[in-house]
């Protein structure tokens, strides 16, 4: 028996800010939290040396406290996440502790910034690495960190899909809850601005903006690389209905998917599988959906790929689309999370994230490009996510202003995590 | 409508050679692969106990180009893959591509590209550095060139937690086909670590061992870094019937579980409850099981941890449990362990003889279960435990049934 998913709390920090309501209110108001920083990278004269590089860093913390010392930066931003969506939820902790409840994050690179301090110890001297360089760098420190702050004892994992890491991570958590396999989970996902080799990498690729990254947008020239944590708390809909939780939205579906095809190359086949995977999971046609919110990272080739699966889902459908990264940036790993928490908290409030305003719009769909400063008022009941990563790995998350009146009759709930997972 | 998932293929690259039989030859021959591996890099050389990946000539796999993409971890859940697939009897193009999933482990991904990148960029001061370093270097690398290889194109990622990754990644494959959302998955988990950036981090937390790995064994001084990969078929139980497949073994049930309490030392409570889940969610009750194929890593806390939780799970029945560690065999492999682990596991199950702790000098005060000291131990293994656990306290625990009564 399927159980119904609700979403009951967000947190996220982002370029931002520290928080969901700083993030919110730079997408309602379509300002870039991207700036041109500094960054150990190469010049345009093939200088390795501090170049100005659009990015989406996370501002110093309000209260000025430190990470702690244990946590590389993408786990710090995960509990604080963590943290915010159980405050806001009304969960108590005492509850979310122990074995009913899973803690499932996506990250593309973990700690990148503690590795490559190690990698830098010895190429310039062949000094020892610091001893936390595995806890802080592991991809599962995240999740680890946040099951350890919570006393979370149920299942805790960490998906690592590049650019898909956290949908697909969000993804996992809503099949776990559905299947009864726990109670509630935390699920989400956390990147950090990568050290100097990966930056080096990704400017190689080019496929890095030379401008804040402006999706769907002609003449669009890149990505802008961010960093940042979001995390959703999901909890049965009869579990969140009975302790008369904040439902800000239904997960109503998931799909996934391979694209099989190329590794740099989307191919608008696979995303179009996923999208419609997604919606046959959730009962729904193309037709019920309000807004999309696309991965749409900037790139020429990618957003166009996107641009073509989303004309063939909609085909004369109204919905409104738009990607979020030119306020937050791509987040890599993070991105899923962050455009998930944008969604659901649109979706409650009734607003559509618009993007910046462009000159010509070539796409073929209702780009919802805000020229008022206002973003367009919310008249939609269903709202989609999308991402997808390199080497064609997709995941699309559908969610719905929860129908809590609709409920006829109390489903049996399976309590007990032995019989989860099963 | 839940599925029952069964096992059909396996496949295994490690130190003990290419291929799931030079796995099992290797065991039964009780000899280390553990030898004194030289790492070098930016001048700098350590000579460490370290157990490579033997009688593996990346081209007699690839081609060049394709080698240009692919780091080592890659390439090795892609052998191990290929090799899975062949036991299983299947394809590519074989049924609907759709319903198979992808969902490997991976602990670091392609860690060997990006000390190239590193060394190259910072101490060569080179000006350029591998325009294909984030393919290379990304985690879910293995698991994009396994749907290319295949053409499947069902749910797909790789699961990264550390030493616990590929059990997780099984964990998780069998939740998909166990509910209907993949038909088939292809699953496992692969690591290439065993270079001097690796080690070095490793070293400086403290778990490496400068002997050997003698896992539960008075004078066990650490982990010893093991590379390779190792894959498993899995699919619902009547597709596998009705197509004749060979079953290694149902996977009845899985466990997972958190320690909540610290990012290095972990906790028997933890462990014993991804176990107590385990057996429960696959209607096992302790005395069903005969073998457990630990995590075992040879360090002075895990392989304690470890005994105290089995104890913890299995009460008066853990004395009669045989409780191994190939990686006293075949190193620790990380995020490819549980891979490798799983198909020793079932090759255990079908030979009824549960392999051996090699290096082992003599009972530990701690560790006081029955470790199939240095010697193969037949014995009839109606239903087996495969467990992970990795640095915080994430733990994974899959239980296996050999009897598939319908």
């Amino acid at each position: 028996m399927k159980r119904r998913v609700a979403v009951t709390g967000l947190g996220a920090v982002s370029a931002a800010g520290w928080g969901m309501e700083p993030l919110c209110e730079a997408v309602r108001s379509c300002r870039s939290a991207i700036r041109k920083q500094p960054r150990q990278a190469f010049s345009a004269d093939g200088r390795l040396g501090l170049v100005p590089i659009p990015i989406a860093a996370v501002p110093g913390h309000p209260t000025n406290a430190p990470a702690p010392p244990m946590l590389d930066p993408f786990a710090h931003f995960a509990v604080h996440a963590a943290r915010e969506a159980l405050a806001n939820s009304g969960l108590p902790e005492s509850v979310v502790a122990g074995e009913q409840t899973g803690v499932v994050m996506g990250t593309g690179n973990g700690g990148d910034q503690a590795r490559e301090l190690a990698w830098e110890r010895l190429a310039e001297g062949g000094r020892r690495p610091h001893p936390l360089t595995v806890s802080k760098g592991m991809c599962s420190a995240a999740a680890s960190a946040i099951s350890i702050k919570m006393g979370i004892t149920g299942p805790a994992f960490t998906l690592s899909s590049a650019c898909a890491s956290s949908a697909h991570a969000i993804g996992q958590a809503f099949r776990m809850v559905q299947y009864g396999v726990v109670e509630a989970v935390l699920a989400g996902g956390a990147e950090e601005l990568p050290g100097r080799t990966q930056m080096c990498a990704w400017q190689q690729m080019r496929v890095l903006a030379d401008e804040p990254c402006r999706p769907f947008a002609e003449g669009r020239s890149g990505i802008s690389l961010g960093e940042g944590a979001a995390v959703l708390l999901l909890e049965s809909m009869d579990a969140a209905v009975a302790r008369g939780a904040p439902i800000l939205a239904e997960i109503i579906g998931f799909g996934m998917g391979a694209d099989a095809h190329d590794w740099f190359q989307p191919s608008a086949e696979g995303l179009l599988r996923c999208l419609r995977a997604a919606l046959r999971d959730a009962d729904v046609t193309a037709r019920e959906i309000g807004y999309v919110n696309a991965h749409a990272t900037g790139t020429v080739i990618g957003d166009a790929m996107e641009a073509e699966a989303l004309r063939s889902l909609l085909d004369e459908s109204s919905a409104w689309v738009s990607s979020t990264k030119g306020m937050h940036g791509h987040a890599i790993g993070a991105s899923g999370a962050l455009e998930a928490a944008i969604t659901v908290r649109a979706l409650a409030d009734g607003w559509v994230p618009g993007m910046p305003a462009a000159e010509t719009d070539i796409t073929g769909l209702r780009l919802a490009w805000q020229t008022g400063g206002v973003p367009a008022a919310w008249t939609g009941e269903l709202a989609i996510s999308n991402s997808f990563g390199f080497g064609g790995l997709n995941g699309t998350l559908v969610f719905r202003v929860p129908h809590i009146e609709q409920r006829t009759k109390r489903q049996p709930t399976n309590t007990t995590a032995q019989g989860a997972q099963s | 409508m839940n599925h029952r998932v069964v096992i059909t293929g396996v496949g295994s690259l490690c130190s003990l050679g290419v291929g799931a039989p030079a796995l099992w030859e290797g065991l039964m021959r009780a000899k280390t692969a553990i030898r004194p591996v030289m790492v070098s890099s930016c001048g700098l050389e350590v000579t460490i106990p370290g157990a490579p990946v033997q009688n593996f000539d990346p081209l007699e796999h690839f081609n060049a180009d394709e080698l240009v993409i692919r780091d080592p971890f890659a390439q090795y859940a892609i052998v191990a893959a290929r090799e899975a697939m062949r036991d299983a009897g299947l394809g590519p193009g074989e049924e609907t591509p759709g319903d198979t999933s992808v969902i490997l482990g991976s602990g670091g991904g392609g860690e060997q590209a990006r000390q190239e990148a590193a060394v190259r960029l910072f101490h060569e001061r080179k000006l350029r550095c591998n325009p294909m370093l984030v393919p290379k270097t990304n985690n879910q690398a293995s698991v994009g060139f396994v749907t290319m290889e295949f053409m499947t194109t069902g749910p797909s990622f790789v699961v990264s937690t550390g030493c616990a990754a590929a059990t997780h990644a099984i964990c998780q494959a069998y939740l998909m086909v166990r509910h209907g959302l993949a038909r088939r998955a292809i699953t496992g988990g692969s690591e290439a670590g065993l270079i001097l950036g690796v080690v070095q981090a490793f070293d400086a937390a403290r778990v490496l061992s400068h002997d050997t790995c003698r896992p539960f064994s008075q004078g066990r001084d650490g982990m010893v870094i093991g590379e390779g990969g190792g894959v498993v078929i899995l699919e619902r139980l009547e597709d596998a019937r009705k197509r004749g497949a060979n079953i290694y073994a149902e996977l009845a049930g899985v466990g997972m579980s958190a320690d909540a309490s610290s990012a290095v030392h972990p906790k028997e409570q933890g462990p014993a409850q991804a176990l107590t889940t385990a057996l429960h969610a696959a209607g096992l009750n302790p005395e069903d099981i005969d073998y457990i194929n630990a995590h075992g890593t040879g360090t002075q806390v895990n392989d304690r941890v470890e005994s105290h939780a089995i104890r913890h799970a299995f009460g008066a029945h853990a004395g009669r449990l045989t409780v191994s560690s190939t990686k006293s065999l075949h190193g620790h492999t990380f995020g490819g362990a549980g891979g490798i682990e799983l198909v020793a596991t079932l090759l255990a199950m079908k030979h009824n003889v549960a392999p051996p702790t090699v290096n082992y000098l003599g009972t530990d005060a701690e560790c006081d279960l029955d470790y199939a000291p240095n010697e193969a131990k037949p014995r009839l293994i109606r239903n087996a435990i495969k467990q992970s656990f990795a640095f915080g306290g994430l733990n994974a625990v899959l239980a296996l049934r050999k009897e598939v009564a319908l």
